[in-house]
């Protein structure tokens, strides 16, 4: 039972046996303002439970209400029977609300039902991605309803994971509560699986390699980069596949400091899920999993791995070493080498101010800040610069061109589109074909700072929304190169957001078009992203691998230098 | 008792610090619109574009009037006595409490629908009433918003004549449209205001009332920062039910806890 509601009842109970005093203190103190003691009663009973009304709470109420009825009458007697008949039926509270299953239940039924009717209203890839809304509502209502009966917060968020991936949109997301963080994490770490000593990601080659390997694995010939053939008999891209959270958007934050473990995500781009298909493989198994490998003599040989504790810290770490960009503050820079800087942007924001703006000049004192930066560093050598996008998670697409307006060649250059609202319709514009109408484009002009310097981006699968807008635009500029190991997210479309009860869903709301008048860059039915076309694919090898896990190297960004030098 | 309310029904159309607090909050209702239009928008919005943004507040400036006009009117027959003067000539005590509490029950929320309704048609004259929202479901929501202002206005009524003071009576009731506009603000950080914005909004009629200037809205935008707003004006039913069942049976219980001590008061 809540502490509040104990307080609750327990001074309602105590108030009583106040109001049982007064019928005696007034036979000796004789006013009528006596009575006046009797109307607080039903005001606490209602507003000392911090949590709102409940209905498990009822004795209290009615118990309340009877006490209060002492305030009718003159006859002390009944009016001490009424305070007791109260106070008792206050008791009854306790047991009405610890054996009542509902007593503060969430909603999380409830919430479903009105956060997918939101989503079926507002969502603007519907057809785009053809969403079978109604076959969504039969997979997942009897989950939500199951959730809400067993009141499983953790089980909850990892549904709307499932939920949002089906989307495959990087901009569909549930945002769950804080108070939920515990619980979530405690699901995800379950859902991981045990950790076998190793994690596993698909190779450039096709093949499946061992990475962030535990040193006790060297006994069985296992290190990282380490050839993995089977995992339990079957290809790890498929045991993959058995994960609960395959396929699945959902985050895990760290429950003290409120920061981002991990992200899971379902890929709007078919490239990307096959970069990530082999990392949920590693956690799945019994005590123990049949691990078949290429030995460094070139001999297939297989290896029982003991379960050693939960893969949630070692998916995790994986990620991190995997995904993290140069370590420094957004929009910071780091000399890399005497002829390269790097600028660190990890979200598409400047300050609210620009934010919430489309004015021209709106990112002036942004670009003005780059441009000394620049300046400075172009007079201690620097010709080249490094832009690391690497988990950017978007932003405003003003910024995106902001910034690239400083680097890209002189003239005028595309950005976007904008979509055209029917206002009497309420609803994006569309041609007689079916098209959405062509609104404004928006451009920038390229002032290109750097001269005959290059510029190189590097870019994960969570560089997206403004971050795969910036990707776009650069691919198209003939001085910029954008690498990585995938290519952007792929998704671009603005976002929305609707709360419910226990949480909220972020989702694309707003069109924008692309030059041909089309939907930018989000992935249709085939989950092929119109973006990340020209970003030059880095191998992910032994090489790659060896300098990430065995010598802490940022790989990418040495790619990158090595391409400037070159 | 008909000569009591007759004679309460003139104050309230004589009285000068009635004409003057209704004409302020009326001034202010009008001239925030006005302002606020010219000043920050780039386009003038029409009166029903502008209303989903500005509903719940002068409806809570309208609560204000409400309680304001009752104790102005009803609780100066406390300070001046006059009701102590009725109950010593022989007048009956329901004759006394019923001849005020039932003109109170009738202007306040008449009056207080007026002062939130007649800034939009003051504004929508001047800039256009427009058709964002349907004029019928907004009528709807303003007779429906009768009932919660009844049970304030019983509410206090009650409290005036428990304490037999205005002030009390006017501070207490104060805290009605001042909770409602806190929660409208978003203002959650005290625990009782947690508790009020978390609460069915039909249990508590401050918030029940500015819930009906609540629209559900979705909007989206463009990339110049255009946003585009829809409204869905429709009222849950069973909440519409629930708001004239609970203000009823409130509204009684007020009066009658109200007329109880009235009754053996030793008007002291």
């Amino acid at each position: 039972m809540k502490t509040w509601d104990i307080i609750a009842v327990l001074v309602c109970i105590a108030y009583c046996g106040v109001l049982i005093w007064l019928t005696f203190h007034s036979e000796k103190v004789k006013s009528v303002k006596w009575k006046l003691f009797w109307l607080p009663l039903p005001v606490a009973a209602l507003v000392i439970t911090k949590q709102g009304p409940d209905w498990a709470l009822m004795p209290l109420y009615i118990g309340a209400a009877v006490a209060m009825c002492g305030f009718f009458t003159e006859k002390n007697r009944l009016k001490r029977i009424l305070a007791l008949a109260g106070a008792v039926c206050m008791a009854l509270s306790f047991p009405t609300c610890l054996l009542n299953p509902r007593y503060r239940a969430r909603d999380f039924k409830g919430d479903f039902e009105k956060l997918f009717a939101c989503m079926r209203e507002h969502y603007v890839l519907t057809e785009y991605k053809d969403i079978d809304w109604d076959a969504l509502y039969d997979e997942y209502q009897p989950v939500f309803a199951d959730i809400d009966k067993r009141q499983d917060v953790g089980a909850n968020a990892i549904a709307w994971g499932k939920f949002c991936g089906e989307f495959h949109d990087g901009h569909v997301n549930y945002v769950y509560s804080k108070s939920a963080v515990g619980d979530v994490n405690e699901a995800l770490r379950e859902a991981l699986g045990g950790d076998y000593g190793l994690a596993v990601m698909h190779c450039t080659d096709g093949s499946f390699a061992a990475v962030n390997v535990d040193d006790s694995l060297a006994a069985y010939g296992i290190h990282n980069g380490t050839v993995i053939k089977a995992w339990d008999g079957k290809a790890p891209d498929e045991v993959s596949k058995s994960s609960p959270l395959y396929d699945c958007n959902i985050f895990s934050y760290n429950e003290e400091t409120e920061e981002e473990n991990f992200e899971i995500g379902s890929f709007p781009d078919i490239d990307n899920e096959i970069f990530w298909s082999g990392i949920l493989a590693a956690g799945i198994g019994g005590d123990s999993v049949e691990v078949t490998f290429i030995a460094d003599d070139g001999s297939e040989q297989v290896a029982q791995l003991p379960r050693t504790g939960d893969y949630m810290e070692r998916f995790s770490d994986t990620l991190k070493q995997l995904k993290k960009g140069v370590d420094i503050g957004n929009l910071q820079w780091k000399k890399v080498s005497d002829t390269v800087a790097c600028l660190r942007i990890k979200g598409m924001s400047f300050d609210s101010k620009s934010y919430n703006s489309a004015e021209d000049d709106a990112y002036d004192e942004m670009k003005d800040e780059i441009r000394e930066t620049i300046l400075r560093y172009q007079s201690k050598g620097v010709k080249d610069v490094i832009i690391d996008l690497r988990s950017n998670g978007g932003g405003s697409p003003h910024m995106v061109n902001g910034v690239l307006s400083i680097f890209a060649p002189k003239g005028e250059h595309y950005s976007l589109t904008n979509a055209v609202w029917d206002r009497e319709n309420a609803c994006w514009a569309r041609n007689e074909d079916g098209s959405y109408v062509r609104g404004d484009d928006i451009t920038y002009q390229g002032e290109q700072l750097l001269g005959d310097g290059r510029v190189i981006i590097i870019v994960n699968s969570q560089s997206v929304s403004a971050a795969d807008m910036m990707t776009k635009e650069a691919e198209a500029l003939d001085n910029m190169t954008v690498i990585g190991f995938t290519g952007p997210n792929g998704s671009s479309q603005a976002v929305g957001q609707k709360s419910a009860q226990n949480g909220s869903v972020c989702f694309s709301n707003c069109i924008v078009l692309d030059s041909d008048g089309g939907i930018m860059i989000d992935s249709g039915t085939d989950r092929q992203s119109s973006n990340g076309d020209d970003v030059q694919i880095v191998a992910f090898n032994s090489e790659a691998i060896s300098a990430i896990f065995d010598s802490g190297e940022d790989y990418l960004l040495n790619t990158a230098l090595e391409m400037l030098e070159h | 008792m008909l000569d009591i309310m007759r004679y309460q029904f003139r104050t309230m159309l004589r009285k000068s610090a009635v004409h003057i607090l209704n004409i302020c909050l009326l001034g202010t209702g009008t001239l925030m619109m006005f302002f606020d239009s010219l000043g920050n928008s780039e386009k003038i919005l029409k009166a029903t574009e502008y209303m989903p943004k500005t509903l719940p507040i002068l409806m809570a400036l309208g609560m204000f009037g409400a309680t304001c006009l009752t104790t102005m009117v009803a609780g100066d027959d406390f300070t001046d006595k006059t009701i102590n003067h009725e109950l010593s000539a022989g007048r009956r005590r329901y004759i006394s409490y019923f001849g005020r509490a039932i003109p109170s029950l009738i202007a306040a929320p008449l009056c207080a629908t007026a002062l939130y309704v007649l800034p939009y048609v003051i504004y929508g004259i001047a800039f256009g009433w427009g058709d964002t929202l349907p004029t019928g479901d907004l009528v709807l929501r303003a007779v429906l918003g009768l009932f919660p202002l009844i049970r304030v206005t019983a509410f206090c009524v009650m409290i005036l004549f428990l304490f037999k003071n205005p002030i009390a009576a006017c501070m207490t009731t104060m805290g009605a449209p001042m909770l409602g506009m806190a929660v409208q603000m978003g203002a959650t950080s005290l625990p009782f205001l947690k508790i009020a914005a978390e609460s069915k909004h039909w249990l508590l009629s401050p918030i029940d009332f500015t819930h009906l200037g609540e629209f559900s809205s979705w909007y989206t935008y463009n990339l110049n920062m255009e946003q585009f707003y829809t409204y869905d004006t429709s009222l849950d039913p069973t909440g519409a039910a629930l708001t004239v069942i609970v203000s009823v049976m409130m509204t009684a219980v007020y009066l009658l806890i109200g007329y109880h001590f009235f009754h053996v008061d030793d008007m002291n």
